[in-house]
């Protein structure tokens, strides 16, 4: 046997997208526990969105590595993830947003992401029937896209099984066993698990876990929710976010058209499903694409956004219990930074080598006040 | 059911395949629908739960233990201006 045996809490893209990681790098010990079936959280109630479109250098790198994991998934796992790089096209509505796009667009550039300003008339050629009313100017970059999301968990639960990872749907964590300043063992529905290390990769519900061995996390689920219409002719050949509303929206390959908003920032207790989400949402879409008016909605649901106090994910060990690795905090993004960020998380737990992109993101930081905040959080 | 039956028309999918992943370890509905899509379509599972139902009896699974998908609203087709509103072609 080689590494500890090591319990991932949250069979989400995060917890699979690390079992994997950790695997490939020879540990054979490997349990990830789902409370649910696969596909129940937010892995699965996700957009699919994934872009190097970012404001951070931090963040455009671990994403242009992950838009290269997104395109050779497939390969990589034999399981077709349905990635479209259809582009991402952000909308300024404000001298101050259009000042944004520019610095944006600038340190894109330095790091080797061919993003680009658009103007409304080359905007205008790029989505036909857009409203332009309002929009300043542009920002593209064709090889951000989205991605299906059940096909993504679908495919990682594949390979994890492949190399020996116990993937258990249906077992829901109860209480984590505690021995001097160290994690022996998880507590859950269907019995106790023995463990050297445990990571908590329960996104919005990770300090319900911390809670139960004393640490307390900062992060707070926030509800946001999405639509999906009727399906029709393909029209839009793009994903749009409107900076003036914070909405997502693009067409699906099936033709339907999709739009994810959230209502109200703080913590939420549930995701059900909101008349007051489709009154928005409505309305925000007919705006950009008045053929939405005659447009039916086929279907509607909610998820958590995983939120920190400085929009930054929590990514570490915790000083005690000294065996208790975070990887949460994904501010609703996670879909999209999993697969690059795992590879790091792996290389840290399983090489010991700590990447300066995930140095900065332990807990601890917000005892000295947080990091500088992401400014392209949207949805 | 025979092999090729259609349990499912949004989605084109059958009767075997349906059997074939409920051998692969997809034994209750939901995760049948986040494999193939069931129930997302035009329907909303209308026409494919019945379906799906049966063929997990068949294979052993207790009906106590079959439950259905949570349906989404708004339940019947509804025009995007109704939520907003507003008539077809009228703006903010």
């Amino acid at each position: 046997m080689t590494g500890p045996r090591t319990i991932i809490i949250g069979g989400g893209i995060v917890g699979l997208s690390l079992a994997w990681n950790l695997a490939r790098r020879g540990w054979t010990d490997v349990t990830v526990l789902e409370r649910d079936h696969l596909n129940a959280g937010a892995s699965a109630r996700c957009g699919g969105g994934v872009r190097e479109q970012w404001s951070s250098a931090d963040n455009i790198r671990i994403m242009k590595r992950s838009v290269r994991l997104f395109e050779s998934f497939p390969q990589d796992t034999g399981f077709n993830n349905w990635f479209r790089q259809c582009g991402y096209l952000f909308l300024a509505y404000s001298d101050e947003q259009a000042a944004l796009f520019e610095a944006n667009v600038k340190l894109q550039h330095e790091n080797g992401v061919a993003s680009r300003l658009m103007s409304p008339p080359a905007i205008q050629r790029l989505v036909p029937e857009i409203n332009l009313d309002g929009i300043v100017v542009g920002a593209f970059h064709q090889r951000d896209g989205v991605c299906f999301p059940f096909a993504m968990v679908w495919g990682y639960a594949k390979v994890c099984r492949e190399l020996g990872v116990r993937v258990l749907p249906g077992h829901e964590v109860v209480g984590l066993e505690m021995r001097g300043r160290k994690l022996t063992g998880v507590a859950t529905n269907r019995g106790a698990f023995a463990a050297d290390l445990v990571v908590n990769a329960a996104a919005a519900w990770s300090p319900r876990i911390g809670e139960m061995c004393g640490v307390a996390l900062p992060n707070h689920p926030e509800k946001h929710e999405a639509l999906v219409t009727e399906a029709l002719h393909p029209f839009l050949s793009t994903c749009l976010v409107p900076m003036n509303s914070g909405m997502y929206a693009a067409q699906t390959m099936r033709g339907e058209l999709y739009a994810c908003v959230g209502l109200q920032k703080g913590p939420a207790a549930d995701y059900d499903p909101s008349f007051a989400f489709m009154r928005k949402v409505s309305r925000l879409l007919i705006d950009l694409l008045p053929r939405a008016a005659g447009v039916k909605a086929l279907r509607q649901w909610g998820g958590f956004y995983d939120i920190t106090p400085d929009t930054n994910p929590i990514i570490g060990y915790v000083a005690e219990p000294g065996n208790f690795y975070q990887f949460h905090g994904l501010m609703g993004h996670g879909f999209m930074f999993a697969p690059a960020l795992s590879e790091l998380v792996a290389d840290h737990l399983a090489g010991g080598k700590l990447d300066p992109d995930i140095a900065n993101y332990g807990v601890e930081r917000f005892a000295r006040g947080g990091l500088e905040a992401e400014k392209l959080i949207i949805g | 059911m025979p092999r090729k039956t259609i349990v499912c028309r949004c989605e084109d999918v059958t009767a075997d395949e349906i059997r074939a992943s409920i051998a692969h370890g997809l034994r209750d509905i939901e995760s049948l629908k986040r494999f193939h899509a069931l129930g997302t379509g035009p329907c909303q599972g209308k026409m494919c739960l019945v379906n799906l139902a049966r063929l997990l009896l068949e294979a052993g699974i207790p009906a106590a233990e079959i439950k259905p998908i949570v349906s989404r609203p708004p339940g019947a087709w509804t025009p995007l201006a109704a939520f907003a509103g507003r008539k077809a072609g009228e703006r903010s």
